[in-house]
């Protein structure tokens, strides 16, 4: 077994339902909780001695008395998060990408950088799964490096939970992944959504499944690709999840079916 | 002009049944969708009218001209977002979807062979009928997607109802971008304990704005638990909590057949009509302040 992104596009689909599920009938898994900004598999997993490692962006610093006021570096950041006010160059830190140019092209070398947390990973342990969770702090607005550290913790088997959307964020998370599988449900949002998600994963030529949530028969909503497992709607499942339980730990009828779709999926990751 | 965005945290929580709702009950005659990672609002009001549509180009990006390139590798060193490999015989290469346009690697490159250009990361589109609709459409893999939302807002014009603005799902650049100048934000949760955590955290970015928002939970009956523990924390907070709607399968099958909510009788139909009516309230309350 290899490495598995859960994706959706749209969110609320189930993508955490089918990660947290999967972890849990996989011995010695890891998951990985990539959607940063709102990171909900701990709630099912619980995870306990959680280890937790920062992540840090380098943040441009400027030595006011060393500039001259050329402007270089107002004029050469594209991304606007330099302006030159009341004579001195003014950061305006969410704009910042912090790609260091501005450290580069200064003459008068008034420009240093300092790390600038943005966020953290939070390591734990739930049962036989080890839980990893980046998270993006309230109000910074880009995170991807805050997934790349979490991916650093990927091992044999390892389930990766993914953002919602076909963003760059999505992309970064399905980076290293073998396989993918992409969560839907039988509406129009679902339906137009998984659409930008299988033009991503088609793109990245990464090999995929579709599993339907919440599946109902007569929508008139057809998925018509390689279906490696549907999942009715049960008002019980959904009772289950909203109170932080994993239902495939007291569901047979469940467990069975997350059984095959792991081994489905193996299958497919072994004839790649 | 009044504006109200429609934001949850957690994607699947109901935003765009809600917004689809509140326009038509609100007459709301200027509206947009600022979710651009996965826009869905137009599934649901379905205008009639084709959009003007343009090109957004979000930031530029790197190429490297294979001529020019003697294979230095200092581009790829200065690269902060591992955007350039090298290629099998010794030169290097942009990878599109890691480049994020910041021009390091121009800066840096002596032999001229690194231009940057202006790059399509997305669409607009501007529906005009009897209604006015603003919306757009990220390209896949791209980010950047806040400026974007920002255009998609700047697209809007002046009205004398209210502008309803659909958000997306999180708290990041994009959610970031769509608070910043609204009037109200709208916060739709659901009683699961993913759709409490969520909303707290969003709760947190309105505040860091300083943007007044309240409450609604959809799917209020899922865990009856979940939302005591939300209108908990809605009085201790003091944030107004303006309705419940109950789960109810009508729901679904009426965004399949494209209808909208406010157009029907059922159960969540009459809880958003509730919602709507409270909202309206607090808007006439402050105005006369």
């Amino acid at each position: 077994m290899s490495s598995i992104g859960i994706l959706s596009g749209k969110g609320g689909t189930g993508k955490t339902f089918v990660s947290v599920n999967l972890a849990s009938i996989i011995d010695d898994s890891t998951y990985i909780d990539c959607d940063i900004e709102e990171p909900n598999g701990r709630l099912f997993l619980k995870p306990n001695d959680i280890k937790t490692e920062l992540v840090t962006v380098k943040n441009p610093v400027i030595n006011n008395d060393l500039c001259v006021g050329c402007r270089r570096c107002v004029s050469f950041c594209e991304f606007n998060a330099l302006a030159f006010v009341d004579n001195k160059v003014l950061l305006i830190d969410n704009l910042c990408h912090s790609c260091g140019g501005c450290s580069i092209i200064c003459p008068q070398e008034a420009i240093t950088e300092e790390e600038k947390v943005i966020g953290k990973v939070e390591i734990g342990k739930s049962n036989n799964t080890k839980c990893v969770t980046g998270l993006l702090n309230v109000s910074v607005a880009a995170g991807v490096p805050i997934i790349s550290k979490s991916l650093e913790y990927m091992s044999e088997n390892t389930i990766v939970d993914c953002p919602p959307g076909s963003s760059c964020e999505v992309m970064e998370s399905i980076s290293k992944v073998d396989y993918c599988i992409l969560v839907v449900e039988p509406t129009k949002f679902s339906y137009h959504n998984y659409l930008m998600v299988k033009e991503l994963v088609t793109t990245l030529k990464k090999p995929y499944g579709v599993v339907i949530n919440k599946y109902e028969k007569d929508t008139g909503i057809e998925f018509d690709d390689n279906i490696l497992a549907r999942i009715n709607f049960d008002p019980q499942i959904a009772e289950e999840l909203s109170i932080g339980n994993i239902p495939v730990n007291n569901n047979k009828e469940l467990r069975e079916i997350f059984n095959n779709l792991y081994s489905n999926v193996c299958k497919e990751i072994a004839n790649d | 002009m009044t504006s109200l965005l429609v934001l949850s945290g957690k994607g699947g929580a109901g935003k765009t049944t809600v917004a689809s709702s509140l326009i038509k009950l609100f007459n709301s005659n200027v509206y947009a969708d600022v979710d651009v990672d996965a826009p869905n609002l137009h599934l649901i009001m379905n205008p009639q009218t084709k959009p003007k549509t343009s090109d957004y180009y979000g930031s530029k990006k790197a190429v490297i001209d294979l001529q020019k390139c003697i294979g230095c590798g200092k581009c790829a060193e200065v690269c902060r977002f591992n955007a350039i490999n090298k290629t099998s015989d010794d030169k290097y290469q942009v990878n599109e979807y890691a480049c994020e346009g910041c021009a390091v690697c121009e800066l840096v490159c002596q032999f001229d062979a690194i231009k940057m250009i202006d790059d399509i990361s997305g669409e607009t589109q501007i529906y005009k009928g009897e209604e006015y609709f603003s919306t757009a459409k990220l390209k896949m893999g791209r980010g950047n997607s806040g400026k974007l939302v920002t255009q998609v807002k700047d697209n809007l014009i002046e009205s004398d109802t209210i502008t309803i603005i659909d958000g997306s799902p999180g708290i990041g650049c994009p959610v970031i971008a769509s608070i910043t100048g609204v009037d109200y934000v709208l916060l739709v949760t659901e009683s699961t304990i993913s759709g409490f955590h969520d909303m707290k955290r969003i709760a947190k970015t309105c505040e860091s704005f300083q943007t007044p928002y309240f409450v609604c939970i959809n799917r209020a009956d899922i865990s009856t638990d979940i939302t005591d523990k939300i209108i908990e924390y809605c009085n201790n907070n003091n944030v107004e909590m303006v309705g419940k709607i109950p789960y109810d399968k009508e729901v679904t099958k009426c965004i399949n057949d494209g209808i909208n909510i406010a157009d029907t009788n059922i159960p969540a139909s009459l809880a958003i009509k509730e919602i709507f009516y409270n909202i309206n309230n607090i808007l006439k309350k402050e105005e006369v302040n």
